[in-house]
């Protein structure tokens, strides 16, 4: 170290407080030896002098500087926390609850399909009478419900008259040598999105003169009421051995044609389309 | 820190906050406020001040305040008039008392001196501690608290105290 003029308070404070080495003392005394006059105020410094006996002094107003243990922002803050989770959690319910929605009309969808495969005025009267709380407790399966009526009650027109109106149309329907199946047919599967008409001439494996028949015992079949009692006895496999099985030399076929007949009681879309192309083989 | 820590402080060190800012300044209207910036400031920062450093705090903030207060308001003369008028503390109403001799010899020295004096010898802060409260460096701690002590000494020689 270098003591200087500059620095040496810094030295003889730690001198006199005895924060110096042995060596460093000697340098200070020698520094103080060549500075008399500061030897002189050296001389003067008291580290004993201490203000510690000051009085203490006591402020007053303590209780102004206080703040209450109890504050009502923090509970405000938490009553808002919980609000906003409460709110969050609510509004996923009601989006999750809004996203279920589409099954009811989907349900609804069904019923509409079973009316394909059932007696229409049945149709409409079992969608009146039926009475299933999920559905029919929500404003939107009021409105899906509404729509379902609206929809049957179009398929519900009379068969002459809705026979009417395809007949005037340029597709004509299958089988149009006969009238009845026609109808029926018209009534039942032409909402389908290939006509059941083309390709009839390619029927190779079912007479033309059974034709019709055995379409009017596949649509009976299949409009039979979907209550159990109520069903054919027959299974769709054992209906199709009954009307087909002398006639389906291949075995995929038959079990593909019985198979789409089982789809098709479980009243699923993609039943209807399977066998309404088996129709029209 | 909470708020029951945060009155805990208040209850523990508002008077050595107030006999500090009071033993540097010396008004008693300025010492009252600069213990309420103390600690409003310390509610203000109770989510980042520490129960353990509150009192440093406190005493950095007033004596901040304390600084601020005398820049803005008088000289070292008008200071000394404050300090030898009749409504001031440090005006002692007996001589004889050592503690007034002391009280009214510190008030003579430089702020920064007397702020050092008592954080060390009344609080018994570190030259590290009182070096943070004072935003200086260590060794200017010691070289200050080495002029308090030798400006003291010359003033209770000079007056025969």
């Amino acid at each position: 170290m270098k003591i200087t003029e500059e620095n040496y308070e810094l030295y003889l404070f730690q001198y006199a407080e005895g924060m110096l080495s042995d060596k460093e003392r000697r340098e200070v005394e020698a520094f103080l030896d060549s500075h008399p006059d500061m030897r002189e105020e050296f001389a003067l410094y008291d580290p004993k002098l201490t203000v510690a006996g000051l009085p203490k002094m006591k402020y007053e107003d303590k209780a102004a500087l206080k703040h209450n243990t109890f504050a009502l922002w923090p509970v405000l803050r938490y009553a808002a926390a919980v609000l906003l989770l409460a709110a969050v959690v609510a509004f996923f319910l009601l989006r999750n609850g809004e996203s279920t929605k589409p099954n009811t009309p989907v349900v609804a969808e069904n019923q509409i399909d079973n009316t394909t495969t059932q007696p229409l005025q049945d149709s409409m009267q079992d969608i009146e009478t039926s009475e299933q709380p999920q559905t029919a407790t929500t404003p939107a399966h009021q409105a899906a419900q509404h729509a379902n009526k609206q929809q049957i009650a179009r398929k519900a027109t009379p068969i002459s008259e809705s026979h009417a109106e395809n007949a005037a149309t340029p597709s004509t329907p299958l089988l149009a040598e006969t009238h009845e199946p026609k109808q029926i047919i018209d009534t039942q599967i032409v909402t389908k999105e290939q006509p059941l008409q083309e390709n009839t001439s390619d029927i190779t494996f079912i007479p033309d003169n059974k034709k019709v028949t055995y379409t009017e015992e596949l649509i009976s079949y299949i409009n039979t009421p979907s209550n159990p009692k109520k069903r054919s006895e027959q299974s769709p496999t054992q209906f199709v051995f009954t009307v087909f099985g002398d006639m389906l030399e291949k075995t995929d076929i038959y079990k593909d044609l019985a198979a789409s007949v089982e789809t098709l009681q479980r009243k699923t879309r993609p039943g209807i389309e399977k066998i309404s192309a088996y129709i029209k083989l | 820190m909470t708020t029951h820590d945060y009155n805990k402080c208040v209850d523990l060190w508002s008077d050595d906050v107030y006999r500090f800012a009071y033993h540097c300044h010396g008004d008693v209207r300025d010492c009252e406020d600069a213990v309420q910036e103390a600690y409003a400031a310390l509610w203000k920062n109770r989510d980042d001040v520490r129960f353990e450093k509150a009192k440093s705090y406190l005493l950095s903030v007033a004596y901040r305040q304390i600084m601020k207060m005398i820049r803005n308001k008088m000289t070292a003369t008008r200071n000394q008039q404050q300090i030898t008028s009749s409504d001031t503390a440090y005006s002692p109403a007996d001589n004889s008392d050592l503690k007034e001799v002391l009280t009214l010899a510190m008030g003579n020295l430089p702020e920064i001196q007397r702020a050092i004096l008592q954080l060390r010898d009344i609080d018994g802060y570190s030259y590290k501690d009182i070096a943070e409260i004072l935003k200086i460096s260590d060794k200017q701690v010691q070289v200050y608290l080495y002029r308090a002590r030798l400006n003291m000494r010359k003033q209770l020689n000079d007056n025969k105290f």
